[in-house]
């Protein structure tokens, strides 16, 4: 089979290309100033490997970004039968693009005191970056299976990253051996799938999906890939390793997997999926009315009386995903456009939300004691003012405020629902919403109220980090005032 | 698989039955003309030699664990290159720098694990004062063993 | 030689991934637990080769007729050829490579479960709860 590159191709994956070079190219700086000890050109405190490994992860993931609309131009377009470049793709990529820039320099600001990590967070997280864009572009099983492994091997290291804690171990671990497990469903799945249809690329099986009801080994097949898709997301009753592994995880890493990993893999889903007429496919209805319903139900309850800061988000996202969900069912053969529009938007609104709750338990952690328990966080509006407000504010996003981002995202969802007749699962988020308030307050008061327990040590906060969240705050209030740029955005997306 | 398909199954079955038959041969005959005895270290490995001391399940070093490592990751990657070598003048130049590329990204990995000193053996690393202090360079491997 | 169906050869790598699924949920050693994950990971990859070995004599039109209903989208430069598919061995490629890399990070840390932890046993290392 020959096949001869193009300039339009090549211009095409640049983002992609930029991204898996940055990798290489930190590899081997990282290698080479190990020993060269420029640590006299660097303030003190900080190691020459983190910081050149921060500053090159940096450049090699905003120049990725920059790339895109020159990739846009060359769009639609197809690389090889395994990879489709895209309006819908480009604008996923850019999603996850700038969460990678967020979650870098949040690492940067956790991990700078710590001499013994090497700069090889910044090599894992840019492999992690292109698996989650390879994941976003794919329309091929292998592609789609080789993003999938290339974010998740990461991820297992990126989890167990911080070596002094044992938490991190058993997080590390315990990703690693669920993950393995649920991509060997997946593996299966694709297998069956391709036995009965003999065909792996994407596009032409939700064809198949849409003409006609499928034999039982398709289906099979397709609720085994389910399993796979499902654990990557935490949805219920895949969810059971959340928790473990957010807490566990270093706070930047657990942003990452929060953010990230699940955007990759539902905006793949989503651009499978959502033209696909679910009439015709009554099990994969159901299970994923039933996935979506008890995702929103699990996570909030089990979040209500959550006393650890990390678990709470950890069960908040599984509810949020479980919001995510709607857009999907929603789509049919008529809402394609909306849902689209729906799912961009909620994700934009849980991407910034998400990274800047973890942004902000991570600047008040450090690899030697993660801020996670209420008490951390009692009285915090009089430690770090700015910190408290800017946690209050995302967590009002996350429970959908209005004049915030997030309210704009669930307002979304719940049109698109609305428009697709789905009376039970809107009436489930409604109620779920009301539930979500409750701990979401619960926390936001908490900052507020005098602590009479011993307050925990004060910690300086970086400059990378703060930059982080003044421009993930700006955002939540810009956007939730002013939504149009975004909804703008969206329209055109949809239309490439 | 016409060259299987074609192909008669009964030599195989032979060579089968001669194993089974010259393996029971072998036994049956040591067993009918060697002698016998029961003394105080007949049951002992190394009849002849040194009397054995402590558990063989010793605990292993570490750095094998590292070597296992490698050894999984680079040897699976051979199975790309023999892949390329049935097809490579099908593919063309396209082909050549895809696997130029992929052999590239091997050597990187390789010249990292060797500058970390993941490759160093013994003691040799400890006086040179470069402990790799990566989670991928095996650190640990130094207080792994116990 | 008669060959063998495709429904058997699915059979026989579902019977295997159950095993492996078992011996993941059962085991409380790491290391059987990652060897049970490969056998997870093999029993796929050999599903993938009963399927690859049902569809290797298929041209791959498919993917051109895929391709066709798809105006949005050029296909690169592909020519049409008659090149049997090889899609599923080409899979069982990807499995054994991630699993070894998998494995690889699995054993790293099952380096620092014996270093910090000073155990093998799974149980021994869940500490987090709520």
């Amino acid at each position: 089979m020959s096949w001869n590159w193009t300039m339009a191709d090549a211009q095409a994956l640049l983002p992609l290309m930029v991204v898996s070079a940055a990798a290489v190219v930190v590899l081997l700086v990282l290698a080479c100033c190990r020993r060269a000890g420029v640590a006299g050109i660097l303030p003190a405190g900080e190691t020459p490997a983190t910081r050149i490994g921060a500053v090159l992860t940096v450049i090699a993931l905003a120049a990725a970004l920059a790339l895109l609309p020159v990739a846009g131009a060359a769009a639609p377009r197809s690389v090889t039968f395994l990879v489709i470049v895209d309006g819908y793709g480009l604008f996923f990529a850019g999603l996850l693009l700038s969460a990678c820039i967020a979650v870098a320099l949040l690492g940067h600001s956790y991990f700078r005191q710590e001499t013994s990590a090497g700069g090889e967070f910044y090599v894992l997280l840019l492999l992690a970056a292109a698996g989650a864009m390879t994941l976003v572009f794919s329309r091929h099983f292998a592609s789609f299976f080789l993003g999938l492994e290339i974010l998740s091997v990461s991820l297992y290291a990126l989890a167990a990253y911080n070596r002094a804690s044992l938490a991190g171990l058993e997080a590390g671990v315990k990703y690693l051996v669920l993950a393995a497990s649920s991509a060997s469903f997946l593996l299966l799945g694709m297998a069956f799938v391709y036995a009965k249809t003999g065909t792996m690329d994407l596009g032409r099986l939700a064809q198949l999906l849409n003409a006609a009801p499928q034999p039982a080994l398709v289906t099979v097949g397709l609720l085994l890939i389910m399993v796979g898709v499902g654990f990557k997301l935490a949805l219920v009753p895949f969810h059971l390793w959340t928790a473990d592994v957010y807490q566990g995880a270093p706070a930047a890493v657990t942003a990452f997997i929060a953010t990230v990993s699940k955007g990759a893999m539902f905006a793949l889903l989503m651009r499978y999926l959502v033209g696909v007429n679910f009439t015709l496919q009554y099990p994969l209805l159901a299970v994923l009315t039933a996935v979506a319903v008890g995702s929103m139900f699990v996570g909030n309850l089990l979040a209500l009386r959550q006393e650890n800061v990390k678990r709470l988000l950890a069960y908040s996202s599984i509810a949020q995903l479980g919001y995510l969900l709607v857009t999907l069912l929603a789509a049919g053969p008529g809402g394609r456009e909306l849902a689209i529009r729906a799912a961009g938007g909620f994700l934009a609104a849980y991407f910034i939300a998400t990274l800047g709750a973890f942004g902000v338990v991570s600047l008040l952690s450090s690899p030697q004691r993660e801020a996670e328990s209420f008490d951390d966080y009692r009285g915090l509006a009089w430690r770090h003012p700015v910190l408290a407000g800017v946690l209050a504010a995302m967590l009002l996003s996350l429970a959908g405020i209005p004049l915030t981002v997030g309210f704009i995202g669930k307002f979304y969802v719940l049109a698109a629902g609305v428009n697709a007749n789905l009376a039970a699962l809107v009436a489930a988020m409604v109620i779920n919403s009301g539930i979500g308030l409750y701990y979401y307050l619960r926390l936001a008061i908490a900052l507020f109220t005098p602590s009479r327990a011993e307050p925990p040590p004060r910690v300086a906060i970086h400059p990378a980090g703060a930059a982080v969240l003044a421009v993930l705050t700006v955002l939540l209030v810009a956007v939730g005032v002013y939504p149009q740029p975004l909804l703008r955005l969206l329209a055109a997306v949809v239309a490439l | 698989m016409p060259l299987i398909a074609t192909m008669p199954l009964w030599p195989l079955v032979a060579y089968f039955g001669v194993v089974v038959v010259m393996v029971a041969g072998i036994l049956a005959l040591s067993w009918v003309l060697g002698q016998r005895r029961r003394d105080r270290q007949t049951g002992q490995p190394y009849e002849s030699g040194m009397v054995s001391t402590g558990s063989a399940r010793g605990p292993l070093s570490a750095e094998f664990y590292l070597i296992a490592m490698f050894f999984v990751i680079f040897d699976l990657e051979a199975v790309f290159l023999f892949a390329y070598a049935i097809a490579y003048d099908r593919l063309g130049w396209a082909g050549y720098v895809e696997m130029l590329i992929f052999v590239g990204v091997l050597a990187a990995a390789l010249g990292y694990l060797w500058k970390v000193g993941a490759l160093d053996w013994g003691t040799s690393r400890y006086g040179k004062g470069r402990l790799p202090t990566s989670a991928a360079g095996g650190g640990d491997s130094t207080r792994g063993k116990s | 030689m008669a060959s063998i169906s495709v429904e058997s050869g699915l059979i026989l790598s579902a019977v295997l991934f159950g095993l492996g699924l078992i011996g993941v949920l059962a085991r409380r050693n790491i290391l059987f637990i990652l060897l049970s994950i490969e056998i997870m990971l093999n029993a796929a990859g050999l599903a993938f080769v009963v399927a690859g070995s049902a569809w290797q004599d298929e041209s791959p039109t498919v993917a051109a007729s895929a391709a066709a209903t798809e105006p949005t989208t050029s296909v690169g430069g592909y020519k049409e050829s008659t090149v049997p598919q090889a899609d599923g061995q080409v899979m069982f490629f990807f499995v054994l490579t991630m699993a070894a890399a998998e494995v690889s990070v699995g054993l790293a840390l099952v380096l620092r479960m014996h270093s910090q932890a000073g155990s093998l046993d799974a149980d021994a290392l869940s500490r987090m709860r709520g």
